[in-house]
């Protein structure tokens, strides 16, 4: 695997024949890894979206004479406790998980990516105050804060609403990274290439946007992918609570939830919705691994 | 004569230290890095500022360029007052005062193209017409392929990077060039060339330079004037031959004899000033002249008047007070 990788990369840049996207789409493509993660994780958006003329059955049409009748021809991952399509529930369930996992991911990451620079770069009582604010929300213990938030919001998410579990979710999820990247911010602030920068008199906005926040590219990526997988399985839990989108919306997490009472009979009501979540997580960090050294001009060998 | 380029008056930087408490920080003492440096520079002369490790040299070219806000003193380049100049006037004179690291692996952005780097300073005073072409022509006058323009830092060797720190200096046209020890992180085979290559540039684009070095024979090699710093003052100042042959501090002298002879006979039997210890810390530096405890004629006024730096035997300035010219290569 590495020697084709790095044959690949070698071909990109020995005469220079492609564009630097072009380079960089090559490393990413030359990334076996990578490419079966991004594979598969299209392949779920694109379920996802497409849901409605994938799924054979109506995600909520009940037929109660073939309830819990395991997987069959029919019925490709069995069917639920009230006879409902798992496989279209799981088509349908897909939109929600993912969509709260990449919403929540670059929000997130976004709230941290600012408030670290900000606080690294500009440094004194901004430091003190955003430093201060992140330490605050990480005592705040996240799952009893999502109970309560939940059920304070109770009443948009029984109409279906999600923005309600993107909100709450990313609240929790901002601080570690907005503390990484304090930390690494610190660490490149002092470095000569900056001091150069402002040498020649680059104003604060072109240091951090030219010399700051290329540098924090690899761990922008792998914490985005992270994020997703995080805020995935966060929703999947509140779900699993009873707490998420409420039923009969179908989401992976309520799925799960709703299948614990058969975990004994029926498991592959359990399998399905939890392989599709443990899948998706990792997919999504193989793609984070892939970007990170697709995007790191180091990477790219003469 | 004409006023000078660049007038340092009594430039002192002090690091505070201080003892975490659980609640308060007090301050313990601090770090005099710099304490009270005076140097004029000349519009078109060369002044090389040598020392050992630790003395102040760095601190007092990122003071000169206010990387770093000096603690007191002045620095006036051309007429202007750096260290008063607000945001924007600090702005137009950074374009006229440049500098080149030490270390030519940290001074470079990874993540940006040679054209991005070198071009940088276009870029940031909107001189973006011709881009690529001035760009490549940089490449040319440090002697790089302006092939390169697509190519990163890290597929370069250290004497390349170099020669790109530098082409990224001249690309705003700097009256004022600081060399911050550029060529002791090389090789010696590229040191020469690197060397060679600045004492040309000085003269295309009329540069004035200070350069900073702890190789006496580097600074030998390119400099007008030398001044000698020993725990963040100048101790002696004069010129090149001068320094090199008529020093009388006995720290230069010290420092002169440490540098080897290419002759074997003359290497044996010349005298040598061993240095004793190390430096003391900048953290409480001596009484007195700051170099008795290592000084080998050290006297009782030594321990107790610090001698200022005043012209001497010897036609320099000298920090001492028994200042003797001797020959010690």
């Amino acid at each position: 695997m590495s020697a084709s990788r790095s044959d690949i990369a070698a071909q990109a840049t020995a005469a220079r024949p492609f564009s630097e996207r072009r380079e960089k789409l090559m490393l990413l493509l030359a990334n076996r890894q990578g490419m079966v993660g991004l594979v598969l994780v299209l392949a779920f958006f694109a379920s996802a979206i497409f849901a409605p003329w994938l799924a054979p059955y109506d995600p909520n049409a009940l037929d109660i004479p073939v309830r819990l009748s395991g997987p069959t021809w029919d019925h490709w991952a069995g069917t639920d406790s009230l006879g409902r399509d798992q496989f279209t529930r799981l088509l349908y369930g897909a939109r929600v998980s993912l969509g709260i996992g990449v919403s929540v991911a670059f929000l997130s990451t976004l709230i941290g990516v600012t408030v670290g620079v900000l606080a690294g770069f500009l440094g004194g009582w901004v430091e003190s105050v955003l430093m201060r604010l992140t330490d605050i929300a990480l005592m705040v213990p996240p799952l009893i804060f999502l109970i309560i938030g939940a059920r304070m919001m109770q009443d948009k998410l029984s109409g279906g609403a999600i923005w309600p579990l993107i909100f709450l979710v990313t609240v929790v999820s901002w601080m570690t990274i907005a503390r990484v990247i304090r930390g690494q911010v610190l660490a490149l602030r002092e470095r000569e290439f900056v001091e150069a920068a402002r040498a020649l008199g680059a104003k604060k906005r072109r240091i951090i946007g030219r010399a700051i926040l290329p540098n924090l590219i690899g761990i922008i990526t792998v914490n985005l992918t992270i994020a997703v997988a995080g805020a995935i399985l966060l929703e999947s839990t509140l779900s699993f609570l009873g707490l998420g989108v409420q039923v009969p919306t179908p989401t992976w997490g309520n799925m799960l939830d709703s299948a614990k009472s058969f975990i004994e009979t029926e498991p592959y009501l359990v399998w399905f919705p939890g392989l599709a979540i443990v899948i998706t997580v990792l997919c999504v960090n193989f793609v984070g691994d892939g970007l990170r050294d697709a995007l790191d001009p180091t990477q790219r060998k003469t | 004569m004409s006023e000078p380029l660049l007038i340092v008056r009594d430039l002192v930087k002090h690091f505070p230290q201080y003892e975490q408490r659980i609640l308060t920080k007090r301050q313990t003492g601090s770090v005099r890095a710099v304490d009270g440096v005076n140097l004029d520079v000349m519009a078109g002369e060369t002044v090389g500022l040598v020392g050992e490790s630790g003395c102040g040299k760095s601190t007092t070219a990122r003071l000169i360029l206010r990387l770093i806000e000096a603690t007191s003193g002045s620095v006036i380049f051309d007429g202007v007052d750096v260290l008063n100049a607000d945001d924007e006037a600090l702005r137009r004179l950074r374009r006229q005062m440049q500098i080149v690291f030490q270390d030519p692996y940290a001074s470079l952005n990874p993540r940006l193209s040679v054209r991005e780097i070198v071009g940088e300073g276009l870029r940031i005073w909107g001189e973006t017409a011709d881009f690529d072409k001035r760009v490549g022509d940089l490449l040319d006058r440090v002697g790089l392929n302006r092939r390169f323009l697509d190519r990163y830092p890290h597929e370069f060797s250290g004497g390349q990077r170099q020669r790109l720190g530098i082409a990224r200096a001249l690309a705003v046209r700097p009256k004022l060039l600081v060399l911050d020890e550029p060529v002791s992180a090389l090789d010696v085979s590229v040191q020469a060339q690197v060397l060679n290559l600045l004492v040309d540039l000085r003269d295309e684009f009329d540069l004035t330079m200070i350069f900073i070095a702890h190789d006496l024979s580097v600074v030998r090699q390119i400099c007008d004037r030398v001044a000698v710093m020993y725990l963040g003052r100048i101790v002696e100042l004069g010129d090149r031959d001068g320094i090199y042959t008529r020093s009388t501090h006995p720290y230069t002298q010290a420092l002169m004899s440490a540098v080897p002879v290419p002759d074997p006979v003359h290497e044996r039997e010349r005298e040598r000033i061993p240095l004793e210890g190390d430096p003391p810390s900048p953290l409480n530096p001596p009484s007195g002249c700051r170099f008795h405890p290592r000084c080998f004629k050290a006297e009782t006024i030594c321990r107790t008047e610090d001698p200022p730096l005043i012209e001497r035997v010897g036609g320099h300035e000298c920090a001492c007070h028994f200042p003797e010219v001797s020959n010690v290569t």
